[in-house]
């Protein structure tokens, strides 16, 4: 009878998080070779953070609860991380001084906007597309720096390009769906659509992080 | 099912459509990567050749410096003093016809022939006497050095180059000669030299051939051919002055070592006006 429902509850957990759970496994296996990537450890912790959110905020659904406070809340540290992730991949030292100021302001922003303009129990559309924008700019720059100054390894042995390449694409096609939706939560069929598509991406992202986990247990960056 | 099934549908295309677009932009980062990874590979080996060549540049210009000094030297300091005691050995006082008359004249003949050498040797290394009596007298002469030793048996074949090559190229060339030859006397254990100097059609070829014990080429170690320089120095004269250097060389058969110079082609004073050697 417990197998059963056990089995149940298990055929009920949706995929990303299967593939969240994933990708954090094999970073923590990278985590535990020689001379890991610098970037490694505190990404294996926002890892098991985006876990533990995400089955708290699956949790919620299934009971019926509003899990919009978590997400907007969980969204401030995400972006956080990521720009800051995002800025310690560049080269260029100037660049990477700008994107941590964003980094430092883009909390406080964020959480102003949450708690005073758009209010808690809504989703931060604002500080999201904000959010998004922030890091597809840094992931282009990113790409840019890769093309004019290429280096000696292959980028596809690289897992900041699989991380950057899964930030960009994550978030430059989530932009305009979840900027607006506040404004198609009521429309029922479209709701739906929106959910299984970002659910969709949300797998592509973190398929990616796995290649990239995959790929910093060979890397080792050679000296420039 | 059936008001399911046009969600489905969006999101099965949609999701194509992601893919798609995510494999493309892999696909053109890759390629994008490739190509400047490729630009500055060959950024890297232009300015790698570039700075060999200034190396070699300052070497060489180095090298004349010391040359000049050392010529300098020969002929004002040590060939003074020589010629001096040859005079001094002319007025020692003693009996013509006796023995100690005898050993002074064997001295002072074996200092007159010290002399020579040494006036010899000044000239070789007088840059400004190569330019002065060309490539073809300059070589000549160093030949001659070597026939004086007995050791070498030489020939010199060459037609009118004359006027194909600057005064810079030619010193370059006529150092290469001199490189060649002192290892054809240090390491050849040659009895027979040959020198060709040619010219046909739009390039200019120098020739040396030995009867030596030659070398394997191939298996030339690394460490000898640092250790030496020579070979390496005559292939990156060659390469200075936009020539090209083959070497043959066959175990106890000899060796042939060719420099070709194309006549209209020399990059060495393209970039290299200001510094004169």
């Amino acid at each position: 009878m417990y197998l059963t429902d056990l089995l149940n509850f298990l055929s009920e957990i949706p995929v990303y998080i299967i593939f969240i759970f994933l990708c954090l496994v094999l970073s923590l296996v990278s985590l535990a070779k020689k001379n890991p990537p610098r970037y490694l450890p505190l990404f294996t912790c926002y890892l098991f953070l985006t876990l533990i959110i995400e089955c708290i905020g699956w949790s919620y659904k299934r009971a019926a609860m509003n899990n919009l406070t978590l997400y907007n809340l969980y969204g401030v540290v995400h972006f956080t991380y990521v720009i800051y992730l995002l800025s310690s991949f560049l080269q260029e030292g100037r660049a990477r001084h700008i994107f941590t100021w964003i980094m430092l302001f883009y909390p406080i922003a964020a959480l102003l906007n949450i708690y005073i303009i758009q209010g808690p129990r809504h989703f931060g559309t604002y500080s999201y597309i904000v959010g998004a924008v922030i890091v597809v700019i840094c992931s282009i720059y990113y790409f840019y720096q890769r093309i004019k100054f290429p280096g000696r390894e292959s980028l596809l042995l690289d897992p900041s390009f699989w991380i950057a390449t899964g930030l960009l694409f994550f978030n430059a096609i989530t932009v305009p769906y979840l900027g607006i939706v506040n404004f198609v939560a009521n429309i029922p069929h479209a709701d739906k659509t929106f959910s299984t598509i970002n659910a969709v991406l949300t797998i592509i992202l973190y398929s990616l992080f796995c290649i990239s986990s995959v790929c910093s247990l060979n890397f080792r960056k050679l000296p420039s | 099912m059936q008001s399911e099934f046009p969600e489905v549908a969006i999101v099965i295309i949609t999701t194509i459509i992601l893919l798609l677009f995510l494999v493309g932009f892999i696909v053109i980062m890759l390629i994008l990567n490739q190509k400047s990874r490729l630009t500055q590979v060959q950024e890297l080996r232009l300015m790698e050749e570039k700075y060999e060549q200034e190396l070699l540049r300052t070497q060489l210009e180095i090298q004349e410096n010391i040359f000049g000094n050392l010529s300098q030297e020969i002929h004002d300091n040590i060939g003074q003093s020589l010629t001096f005691v040859s005079l001094s050995l002319l007025t020692v006082p003693v009996e013509n016809g006796s023995e100690a008359h005898l050993y002074i004249e064997e001295s002072r003949k074996m200092l007159q022939k010290a002399i020579a050498e040494l006036r010899d040797l000044s000239k070789g290394l007088q840059t400004e006497r190569i330019i002065e009596i060309g490539l073809v007298k300059a070589i000549e002469f160093e030949l001659q050095r070597l026939e004086r030793t007995n050791l070498y048996k030489t020939s010199f074949n060459f037609t009118d180059v004359q006027n194909l090559m600057d005064s810079q190229t030619e010193t370059i060339l006529f150092r290469t000669v001199q490189e060649m030859l002192n290892n054809i006397v240090k390491h050849a254990r040659a009895s027979e030299l040959e020198i060709h100097l040619t010219h046909e059609n739009d390039t200019i070829n120098l020739e040396i051939r030995d009867n030596g014990i030659g070398f394997d080429p191939g298996i030339l170690s690394e460490k000898e051919y640092s250790k030496g320089l020579g070979l390496r120095n005559i292939r990156k004269r060659a390469a200075l002055i936009g020539g090209t250097c083959n070497i043959n060389s066959i175990k106890n058969g000899g060796t042939t070592i060719r420099i070709t110079i194309p006549v209209n082609k020399q990059p060495f004073h393209e970039h290299n006006e200001e510094s004169q050697i």
